[in-house]
């Protein structure tokens, strides 16, 4: 078979993309992509306009994967732990049909905090790690994996569009759609991941709408049109790709300018998500409100997913029980409740469907977990390196897995990534976590 | 000039009652000691903790009785030379011996039966008197609390709706919360001092004069609004120390449900120590305050004496206290200069007072968010409504 280049928009390889970018300062992230991009050019020999292509990738031919990040933050006690579970399916229907790991934990280690970015991240790389704002930003959480992840490791070994190597995201979570690549040189942006999310939905939309809509409008309403898609556009935490931009003249008067050439062309974005989003447009309209809420929007988008793009790894980051921090224990365990019923959806889903029917691992593993502190009425923070906080758990069921076992000792969450690795056939060369062979039938 | 002043003569020459026999150093020092263990354990939990409020209460009417001179004025039992107890009736030799309605000297049975006056006098004053107290400060502070409440609520709802359509109803409550919270402490420290010396609970219903209180003494009061909020910091950090319990001691994470719960009460009762000594004084301050704000306020503007309820404004002018004030001298360069002084200083003070608050506010709000306690954490600010840190430990869930 072929291969493709990995990059989305052939013909444009990404490392003149970010460089025509002409912002005034080179961040980090667009240096390494680019100096990964080059690296890569240098050593395939491939300097004709396309992006870097490895030799040897093969295509993917399963099985495949589906990581469930039960986030934000659970607990085993309203999980696993007791017979009067929130997540009666996880508990009762999902763990004997493969491999609990009931004492699964995040490494105690100076400057780990045991959170959302931090947890995805220790998933995503099998590499525990210090991870800071790259903008500084207080409580931010825009992390640079500095090993590849999963979606890299698996689209570097075999021959798959970005689309097919998955991430379905909360809207309010833009700063996790940071992770679907890595600053590794021999990885990088290349081999990203797409991202699913309604944040993503609404830059599509609003793009297609100001095409149709801004050539007609004139003056101040054009200019209100403008200005909303350059504040949308600005959210966009992954690049710097605008549809819109900004201009001042001699005497400091600011204009906001539409490139319509430019659409097709986000990075971030492939053709087959353009038609994605478009279905999804028909059937939830244009407003982002009719579409359902919370984590019952990741699993719609998953299950969306896997009937129009048939995703090989996909990671559907739930976050609801988050809401909960000092709020209402009733937001955390009503949020447990509705990840478990999305669980159970994808689940079914999967086994409906003849290309994910016994052919698909999934893998279900908390984030992190939450304190337990007996003093307190709302005992549900994260941040405070409670060894609550780090205790979590993790399930493995699909073809290839044992069935009906419990593993009774204590495992690492880092062991996630090369186990997911293992299961579907590529290395994962930078994480330090080893895989989970008791896992394995 | 008030009318009361011209029908009911002065007294203020009138004997003082006799003063009771200073005790000795040692003997003040272990009433003091004894009033702290009991105020401290009644600080335990909220229902007992009526009782704190209310001795609090009958200790400053007893102050303010005494400083304004009006003390044999007004027939309560506060204004009496005994100060008041926390259990035991304040004069209990008083009480038992007290003739009846034919002015015969009680017999057993009506000893007997008068008993539990005795022993429990006080309490049952201090219950009233509590309770008086918490009615007129959640008359005041009611709406903040429950404003607060529902936009906490409301607010985390915030994160299953994304910001959309209903998003602004719990900030907008809260912010809400906040402003009404604001307009309360302008009156509130102060209507608990009007309320000590009139002895009556309309005082919280007074806030036109409470602010002309307030601005007669504004400089006093916003330093008053000020060492309230420093005197809120510990408590504030006392609520929130239970978060680093399980850090210090890990092993209490898994730690048996009696265990969690004696840790607890220990807590919960060192506590006390602060929380009570914090209340009184936060009372205490007030005293000299208010009676200054009054004096004032009734010598610029004798008409305000017609605001305030009969009995209290008779005693006022027994005691001389509504005399027309000698006309002052007219010097209008001084005069005009503070005048500007006021106008210059006025809003900055009132600035201040709104900030100091705020202040408070948002110890509130920390505390909620560092250490949450559902309902309870937005009805009840321990030094405001009912001096108690009582909680009951959740568990290990």
């Amino acid at each position: 078979m072929a291969t493709k280049p990995p990059g989305d928009r052939p013909g444009i390889p990404v490392i003149i993309r970010i460089h025509l970018r002409r912002r005034p300062r080179m961040n980090r992230r667009e240096f390494l992509a680019g100096a990964g991009a080059v690296a890569g050019l240098a050593a395939t020999g491939l300097a004709s306009g396309t992006a870097p292509t490895p030799a040897g990738r093969r295509p993917f031919d399963g099985p495949n994967c589906i990581v469930v990040r039960f986030g934000g933050g659970v607990r085993r006690q309203e999980t696993i732990a007791s017979h009067e579970t929130y997540s009666p399916f996880l508990l009762k229907e999902l763990a004997p049909r493969g491999v609990l790991f009931p004492k699964m934990e995040i490494a105690s280690q100076p400057g780990l905090d045991t959170s959302h970015g931090e947890g995805t991240l220790n998933i995503l790389t099998g590499k525990y790690d210090r991870y800071q704002d790259v903008d500084g930003k207080f409580l931010g959480a825009r992390f640079e994996a500095k090993v590849p992840t999963l979606f890299e490791a698996l689209r570097r070994h075999f021959d798959l569009p970005a689309e097919q190597a998955l991430i379905v995201n909360s809207e309010d979570r833009l700063d996790e759609e940071f992770y679907s690549f890595s600053t590794h040189l021999g990885f990088g942006m290349n081999y990203r991941s797409a991202t699913l999310s309604l944040y993503r939905y609404k830059l599509y939309v609003r793009r297609r709408d100001l095409a149709e809509n801004a050539a007609n409008a004139t003056g101040q309403a054009r200019q209100e049109i403008l200005q909303t898609l350059f504040e949308l556009e600005g959210m966009d935490r992954l690049g710097q790709f605008r549809t819109v931009t900004e201009h001042r003249d001699a005497k400091g008067n600011r204009t906001l300018e539409f490139h319509p050439e430019r659409l097709g062309q986000d990075p971030s974005s492939t053709p087959a998500l353009d038609r994605f989003w478009d279905r999804w447009a028909n059937y939830y309209g244009r407003s982002g409100l009719v579409n359902p809420r919370g984590d019952r929007l990741l699993t719609e988008l998953s299950t969306w997913a896997m009937t129009h793009l048939k995703p090989r790894l996909m990671m559907v980051n739930y976050t609801d029980p988050d809401y909960v921090h000092w709020g209402n224990s009733s937001f955390y365990t009503r949020g447990v409740a509705i990840v478990d019923e999305g669980l159970k959806r994808l689940w079914e889903f999967a086994q409906a469907d003849p290309f994910y029917r016994d052919r698909t691992v999934f893998v279900v593993v908390p984030d992190c977990g939450r304190d337990s502190n007996p003093f307190m009425s709302v005992p549900f923070q994260h941040h405070f390196n409670s060894a609550s906080a780090h205790r979590i758990f993790a399930l493995a069921v699909g073809p290839g897995i044992d069935r009906g076992r419990v593993f009774d000792k204590p495992c690492e969450q880092n062991a996630i990534a090369p186990t997911v690795a293992r299961v579907m056939g590529f290395p994962m060369p930078f994480a330090e976590g080893t895989p989970l062979a008791e896992a394995f039938a | 000039m008030s009318t009361l002043a011209i029908d009911l003569p002065a007294t203020r020459d009138d004997p003082a009652p006799p003063a009771p026999a200073r005790r000795g150093r040692l003997a003040r020092l272990g009433t003091a000691l004894s009033r702290l263990v009991v105020g401290v354990l009644l600080c335990f939990h909220p229902l007992p903790a009526v009782l704190v409020v209310g001795w609090t209460h009958r200790m400053l009417r007893r102050r303010l009785l005494r400083s304004l001179g009006i003390a044999d004025a007004m027939p309560d039992a506060e204004a009496g030379a005994i100060p008041p107890r926390f259990f035991l009736a304040d004069d209990p030799r008083a009480v038992w011996t007290r003739p009846d309605r034919h002015g015969r000297p009680p017999g057993f049975l009506r000893r007997l039966l008068r008993t539990p006056r005795v022993l429990l006098g006080g309490a049952a004053a201090n219950a009233r008197s509590g309770l008086a107290v918490l009615a007129g400060t959640y008359f005041l502070t009611l709406p903040a609390c429950v404003c607060w409440w529902v936009g906490w609520y409301d607010g985390w709802l915030n994160s299953f709706n994304k910001g959309y359509e209903q998003a602004v109803v719990g900030p907008a409550t809260g912010i809400a919360g906040i402003l009404c919270f604001l307009a309360a402490m302008v009156v509130l420290p102060l209507s608990w001092a009007h309320h000590a010396a009139t002895g009556t609970v309309a005082a919280y219903a007074q806030p036109g004069l409470m602010l002309r209180l307030a601005r007669r003494r504004l400089g006093r009061y916003v330093v008053y609004v000020a060492l309230f909020a420093v005197l809120t910091l510990p408590v504030s950090i006392l609520r929130v120390m239970p978060v680093s319990f399980t850090n210090l001691d890990p092993t209490l994470e898994t730690a048996s449900p009696e265990r969690v719960s004696r840790v607890a009460n220990a807590y919960i009762l060192g506590c006390g120590v602060y929380l009570f000594l914090a209340y009184v004084a936060s009372r205490r301050l007030l005293g000299p305050l208010y009676r200054r704000a009054l004096l004032g306020v009734l010598a610029d503007r004798p008409e305000t004496a017609d605001r305030l309820p009969d009995r209290f404004r008779h005693a006022l002018a027994r005691a001389g206290h509504l005399d027309p004030p000698p006309p002052a001298p007219r010097r209008p360069l001084r005069r005009g200069a503070a005048a500007v002084a006021r106008r210059l200083v006025g809003p900055a003070l009132w600035s201040a007072l709104f900030l100091l608050s705020f202040a408070l506010v948002a110890q509130y709000f920390v505390v909620e968010f560092v250490n949450h306690q559902p309902f309870v954490g937005w009805m009840n600010q321990p030094l405001i409504h009912l001096p108690s840190l009582h909680f009951t430990p959740r568990g290990n869930g």
